[in-house]
């Protein structure tokens, strides 16, 4: 068998994850404060929806970033919630936030939420690594389906905010060594303890909604190197039965060089009745062309 | 073998989907369906792990490349839009990326020619059934690497654990977006990512269970050579793992 060029990797990752100190406790209280925040900060916002300021000018976020959002903050409770199942802690329920803009102005709002999430994902990244070097896969495994869906949260606040691309990355980017160093992040960007306005988490968790959603929990076999493969063959679903999506309200304008973001024409194939729907998630011109 | 003349992308043009005729396709496709099943019978060592992830990872430069070649006709001919055209050139650059980083740590794909079975030969001209498989098909990816992490974290690589969310939360983008193009709402409509499987070769499985790595009468078959060159990484940074 031809040797892996795994060495460098390798070592680096060992010798950051020995020079740890954080324990499982450590890393899960921090990650819950982390979910808090993101359940407080997100509730804020789709509290403050009717207010937000448009880059063309227009008032209000359009109701599939709403949708969006509420979704996020679905997720984001359901992390908070295993966390705290298995006992974590989080640091602090009461948050700030540094940049009132943040809670008025829509494009604010999802640079906001694209730095976060990207500070999220690397958070998790550090844990698992963390875990698999404490030899929990199990814990990696939860690290895996959380950091995941943060990453989604991350590609849909670079749609929102117009990206041609908004999946712009090959890897995901790790910022941090360790999951600490995620949580000084936020302190320094005047999330946690700062001069801003202050949010609580206890405002918001109550009213997180969860339509639409599903594996709130998480779910799923933990693997091993050493057992038989699962007999879970998961089916594509057939295209003579895929479910017709729901129409999606236009906000107006089209093409991206127009007075509106589209993403792409509705287009209704024949007899089927199915319609590919765009929408343009902003209302207006991309905050990306000014 | 049947008429394939209602295939939109029947084309003398070696990109773009192509039928393959004759029996040699079908040879060659069985001899890949011994290896992972001997794979996903066996302890997994990193080496089994990252040759069936880049082999995946093959396959979706080559699907996708695929797409990119023949985007004019999808739907009748209408086309599939630019901005889609778009996004799926970054997933092809990302995936391929993919493929560079295992490859380069010296992962064997198990396999470079890929087929479309016939029960999938919509997504070859319908975007909807595209993007339909498109989610479907990074929920393995991404039970892949959740997989995968784990079983690094087994055999003492934790930064390989690491590895595998950079790339699962990459193929979780792809995921939300295909949901969103088919106007899912909320397009991020699960709270934690799917656990499929208990190690790759299930996932592997999987995938073969689909057609994907060699079938009988394929709709279309191709290979990673044809697509793998044209690659365009415009817009696409974090093209290593940091």
């Amino acid at each position: 068998m031809a040797s892996l060029n795994l060495g460098a990797t390798v070592q680096s990752g060992l010798a950051d994850a020995m020079a740890q100190s954080e324990d499982v406790s450590t890393i899960i209280n921090i990650a819950a404060t982390a979910e808090a925040m993101a359940v407080t900060l997100l509730g804020a916002a789709i509290a403050g929806a009717a207010g937000y300021a448009n880059a063309d000018g227009s008032k209000g976020l359009a109701a599939p970033l709403v949708a969006i959002l509420k979704a996020a903050q679905s997720a984001e409770q359901a992390h908070y919630a295993y966390l705290t199942g298995a006992g974590a802690k989080p640091l602090t329920t009461t948050f700030t936030i540094p940049d009132p803009k943040i809670a008025s102005d829509t494009t604010t709002l999802f640079k906001t939420i694209e730095a976060l999430e990207t500070a999220f994902i690397s958070a998790y990244e550090a844990a698992a690594m963390e875990f698999a070097a404490m030899a929990k896969p199990d814990l990696v495994k939860v690290a895996l389906q959380v950091g995941a869906v943060e990453a989604e949260h991350r590609a849909l606040a670079r749609l929102a905010l117009g990206d041609a691309l908004p999946h712009n990355l090959a890897f995901e980017s790790a910022q941090f060594a360790t999951v600490g160093d995620a949580a000084n992040a936020l302190k320094q960007l005047g999330f946690i303890g700062g001069t801003g306005t202050a949010v609580s988490y206890g405002d918001f968790a109550g009213k997180v909604d969860n339509s639409g959603m599903t594996e709130l929990t998480p779910s799923g076999p933990s693997a091993s190197a050493g057992t038989a493969p699962s007999s879970v063959a998961t089916p594509v679903p057939s295209p003579s039965t895929a479910q017709i999506p729901s129409q999606m309200p236009t906000t107006g304008g089209g093409g991206m060089s127009g007075s509106g973001f589209t993403l792409w024409p509705v287009v209704a194939a024949a007899a089927g009745g199915l319609i590919l729907v765009g929408t343009g998630l902003r209302n207006r011109r991309s905050a990306r062309e000014q | 073998m049947p008429d394939v003349q209602g295939s939109s992308f029947l084309s003398t043009d070696r990109r773009g989907f192509m039928k393959l005729t004759g029996t040699a396709g079908l040879g060659f496709a069985l001899t890949q369906v011994g290896t992972l099943s001997a794979l996903a019978q066996s302890n997994e060592t990193v080496a089994d792990i990252i040759n069936i992830a880049a082999t995946a990872e093959a396959l979706a430069v080559s699907l996708t490349g695929a797409v990119i070649a023949g985007a004019a006709k999808y739907d009748g001919g209408k086309g599939l839009p630019a901005s889609l055209v778009t996004w799926v050139k970054g997933i092809q650059a990302e995936e391929q990326a993919h493929y560079a980083y295992l490859t380069s740590a010296g992962a064997k794909a198990l396999t470079l020619t890929f087929t479309v079975p016939q029960n999938l030969a919509s997504i070859t001209n319908d975007s909807k059934a595209l993007l339909n498989f498109v989610v479907a098909a990074e929920t393995i990816f991404i039970g892949a690497y959740i997989a995968a992490a784990q079983e690094f974290a087994q055999l003492g690589q934790p930064a390989l654990s690491k590895v595998a969310l950079q790339v699962a939360g990459v193929e979780a983008e792809h995921r939300v977006l295909a949901s969103y193009g088919l106007g899912a709402s909320p397009p991020n409509n699960i709270g934690f990512e799917k656990a499929l499987y208990a190690n790759v070769g299930a996932a592997a499985a999987a995938v073969k269970g689909l057609g994907l790595l060699g079938t009988a009468n394929p709709a279309a078959t191709l290979n990673y050579s044809d697509f793998a060159g044209s690659v365009s990484n415009a817009g696409v940074s974090n093209l290593t793992p940091s």
